[in-house]
């Protein structure tokens, strides 16, 4: 069973009779695997917040459906596996650090005598333990945040919605936090991070999901997406003129480096291969060979740009 | 129900930290204490005249009655300043219950938790509720000294009238509720205080030339909650009794048409988008 799948989700605002109409999420189908880090990326304004609130039942889809672990969204059973943490995390800031997650774990319903451990454990994994007594006005913006996380954690979820987890925190709190979804993922908790740093996403997720004007753009696994197409590298200290022209037989791009040392450019690992045995057969030393791969923020790009009439 | 109860005591607590209820609750508090030391002072004119053995008969009688008819009417004013700023209150903490959550930015976290609307709504309604009772309850107590402190009873006409204005409370704000979920939660405050089945039964009147205009103000004024039944101050100016059945009755349908007002602002709120 997925963690999360939507069939053709739309969410439509404005005037009824088509005019003024948004469409902010268009026939978005997504599934999102049970173990998996889900990073759900897109523009300003794409419509990744609303997608997420329909996830949560806190907006009525238009038209389409859903389901979290098989149950409808917004519902009692799919919300109780849920931890949220909002984009802008606002506490209310008449409570402590411990009484607003006191009043978070009675809206979960964790039974009272659970309630204290729960809280000391989500406030130890946040490293909230020295303010706990302080009330949440008092905050950083980086306190808040990692309050945010910690009420989200406190259900013990199975799935973690997280909205641009990262902002407001330092480069401390941002490894801890990328740190903390490695940690969810390897026990087995599925974690959906919708974000705008699309390094720290791709150092922790293993899917990934495009979307723009509400439309989904692109999906897959993130190796794949990062690896396709992009070809291999082979790197050799020399290439003589029979191995040069075997080379360029196949198809393989050939350039002389400042260093001296000889880089042949294939197309595809067939073609890598074929080129790592001209250069064995010949006696070229092969210094190294590697798959080119893009970054996140190429594939990002591209994805947008292929989008653009 | 404890999912609930949670609601309500973060509605309460949500009350008690904002500024304007609190300025409402001391402001209300210190008018009270000033028309009571009028009271009193009243009341000291009222015993020097009673001495001056310089006065007829009839003009002791004629101070003694306005003196007493003025203890009436600060009884009244004070009731009067209560019953307001009891109402002004509920409007306030009723047609906020969403639109404050809202406001504050806090909704998407609150409801992203495993309970539901007309949970989250209920608590909210409790929480408020209450807020109106502890209202009521402190100023019945300041309303209720002060009377005795001016007449050394208490008569059953005012604790009847303290009786009833938590309720009032409640059906106001249940109404005004119920119209924020329709329209911004400032039109349904002034919506919710001045259309009371009263006003349509005045527009009813002014547009008698016009029959058929006549029905829907007509049928408003039945639908409209009366509000008209929870004033008491005529009562209480005039020293006149209050029967305690009637006093009963008006809780009733007070309470009944609350329900319906939540029912209704339950369902509106349950399909709905709330960030």
């Amino acid at each position: 069973m997925a963690a999360i799948r939507t069939e053709q989700l739309t969410k439509i605002f404005g005037g009824r009779r088509g005019r003024g109409q948004v469409r902010a999420v268009d026939q978005l189908s997504l599934e999102v695997a049970q173990g998996r880090a889900f990073a759900f990326l897109g523009p300003n304004g794409a419509g990744k917040t609303t997608t997420i609130y329909m996830l949560l039942g806190l907006r009525q889809p238009s038209s389409g459906r859903g389901e979290v672990f098989g149950q409808p969204l917004g519902s009692i059973g799919a919300n109780r596996r849920i931890g949220f943490l909002p984009e802008d995390m606002r506490p209310k800031r008449y409570y402590t650090v411990e009484g607003m997650l006191g009043h978070c774990a009675r809206l979960y319903g964790i039974p009272e005598e659970a309630r204290a451990e729960r809280i000391d454990r989500a406030v130890s994994v946040v490293q909230l333990q020295e303010v706990r007594t302080r009330r949440t006005s008092q905050l950083s913006k980086g306190m808040v945040q990692r309050l945010g996380l910690a009420q989200a954690l406190l259900n013990d979820p199975d799935l973690l919605i997280l909205d641009e987890p990262t902002s407001n925190l330092d480069p401390v709190g941002r490894r801890d936090v990328m740190n903390l979804v490695k940690q969810l993922k390897s026990q087995g908790r599925t974690v959906f991070i919708s974000s705008h740093v699309l390094s720290e996403v791709e150092s922790v997720c293993d899917d990934v999901a495009i979307i723009n004007k509400g439309r989904l753009v692109r999906q897959g696994v993130l190796s794949e997406l990062m690896g396709k197409d992009s070809g291999w590298e082979i790197t050799t200290q020399t290439l003589g003129a029979a191995a040069a022209e075997e080379i360029a037989r196949l198809g393989g791009r050939i350039e002389t480096r400042a260093d001296g040392t000889t880089l042949v450019q294939v197309a595809d690992e067939e073609a890598q291969r074929r080129v790592v045995a001209i250069l064995v057969k010949s006696g070229h030393p092969i210094v190294a060979t590697n798959q080119c791969r893009s970054t996140l923020e190429q594939v990002f790009l591209e994805a947008l740009t292929e989008e653009q009439p | 129900m404890r999912t609930v109860l949670a609601i309500a005591k973060d509605q309460l607590a949500d009350l008690r930290h904002r500024r304007v209820i609190v300025a409402l609750v001391l402001a209300a508090v210190l008018f009270s204490v000033v028309l009571c030391l009028l009271s009193v002072g009243m009341s000291a004119v009222g015993g020097r005249a009673q001495s001056m053995s310089e006065l007829s008969e009839e003009q002791r009688m004629d101070l003694a009655l306005s003196t007493g008819m003025t203890k009436y009417m600060l009884q009244t004013a004070l009731y009067a300043l209560v019953f307001f700023v009891g109402s002004l209150l509920s409007l306030i903490t009723f047609c906020g219950l969403v639109s404050s959550e809202r406001a504050a930015g806090s909704l998407p976290w609150v409801l992203s938790k495993p309970i539901t609307r007309t949970q989250f709504l209920m608590g909210k309604w409790i929480g408020a509720c209450a807020m109106a009772l502890i209202y009521a309850a402190i100023m019945s107590a300041v309303l209720l000294g002060v009377t005795w402190f001016t007449e050394r009873s208490v008569p059953a006409r005012v604790s009847y009238a303290c009786m009833v204005m938590p309720f009032k409370f409640v059906l106001l704000g249940s109404v005004g509720a119920f119209l924020a979920a329709l329209m911004p939660p400032a039109f349904a405050g002034v919506l919710a205080y001045f259309g009371g089945a009263q006003l349509f039964q005045r527009i009813s009147d002014w547009i008698a030339p016009w029959d058929w205009l006549k029905v829907p103000f007509t049928a408003l004024h039945y639908a409209a909650p009366s509000y008209a039944k929870f004033n008491l101050y005529i009562d209480l100016m005039l020293g006149r009794d209050i029967p305690l059945p009637g006093v009963l009755l008006l809780i009733a349908y007070a309470l009944a048409y609350s329900a319906v007002m939540l029912l209704f602002t339950c369902m509106l709120f349950r399909r709905r988008d709330v960030v």
